[in-house]
């Protein structure tokens, strides 16, 4: 079976056999995942910024830059409280939770893409919106994949119910990482939106670095 | 923020680590399917060696 195969089976509804795989296999497909995520999140800050050329370019890089700097600032926390919360734990396997999930949200952007790059090239007014709105539903198909991968990957009910502490702070630190880092980078979008203010969005003298 | 060439130099420091992150798990990945084909070749050889279906063995 191919990797792409392996990586539909993992994130869709099919059962699988975790405690078969070896470790180099589960890291494996994780690389394939998270690699496959930069490509496609790539494809969604080219249509994120199609209103401008030089944006679009920028994006190709700014994007996947964003992804792999959030999850490498929230995954080895998040391996910690695994190892520390679930008996029986393996690193690998949050690794790869959270890879195929991280798949599974940027295939959702890319998917959603095409409307985004329409949305921004003929609309000032709707474009934003309908890029922020599809970033939104690829967090949360995101999260719902991790929740999904984790169950698949714990033996026992007991272990399942155990992955929620160490789901919830990948999640958190990963989100918080996110819109830390778009808060730095350069716009995605024409106009920096909320979400890409960072912590300062909160404040009521709110400025845009 | 310190500026250069248009871009926040913190931005552009996060960017050269994530890419050397990226060439990381490329290499890593690299190896790791050599030692996945390893394993496949060592499975189907003591499938061959015990009398049973490979297939089965490999990929239960």
């Amino acid at each position: 079976m191919s990797l792409v195969d392996d990586l539909f089976d993992f994130i869709g509804p099919r059962p699988v056999a975790a405690e078969e795989r070896s470790r180099s296999r589960v890291l494996l497909l994780s690389a394939f995942a998270a690699l496959c995520a930069l490509v496609l999140a790539a494809v969604w800050g080219i249509a994120a910024g199609s209103s401008l050329r030089h944006l679009a370019i920028g994006n190709a890089l700014t994007v996947p830059v964003l992804l792999m700097a959030s999850s490498a600032a929230a995954l080895p926390a998040g391996v910690v409280v695994f190892r520390m919360t679930v008996p029986g734990a393996r690193g690998s396997h949050l690794v790869l939770g959270h890879a195929g999930a991280t798949f599974g949200a940027a295939l959702v952007l890319a998917l959603l893409a095409p409307l985004v790059a329409l949305f921004q090239y003929s609309s000032a007014w709707a474009g934003p919106a309908v890029a922020l709105g599809s970033a939104v539903v690829g967090v949360l198909v995101g999260v719902l994949l991790l929740v999904r991968g984790l169950k698949k990957l714990s033996p026992d009910l007991d272990s399942r119910r155990k992955i929620t502490a160490p789901a919830i702070v990948l999640c958190v630190l990963q989100l918080v990482a996110l819109l830390q880092l778009a808060a730095i980078a350069p716009h995605v979008m024409p106009q920096r939106s909320v979400l890409g203010r960072g912590i300062d969005a909160l404040s009521p003298a709110s400025s845009t670095p | 923020m310190t500026e250069l060439g248009g871009q926040p130099v913190v931005f552009r420091a996060v960017a050269i680590a994530a890419g050397l992150l990226v060439t990381a798990i490329l290499v890593a990945a690299r190896r790791l399917k050599r030692d996945v084909e390893l394993e496949d070749a060592e499975a189907l050889l003591r499938a061959e060696f015990d009398g049973d279906d490979p297939s089965s063995e490999r990929r239960p």
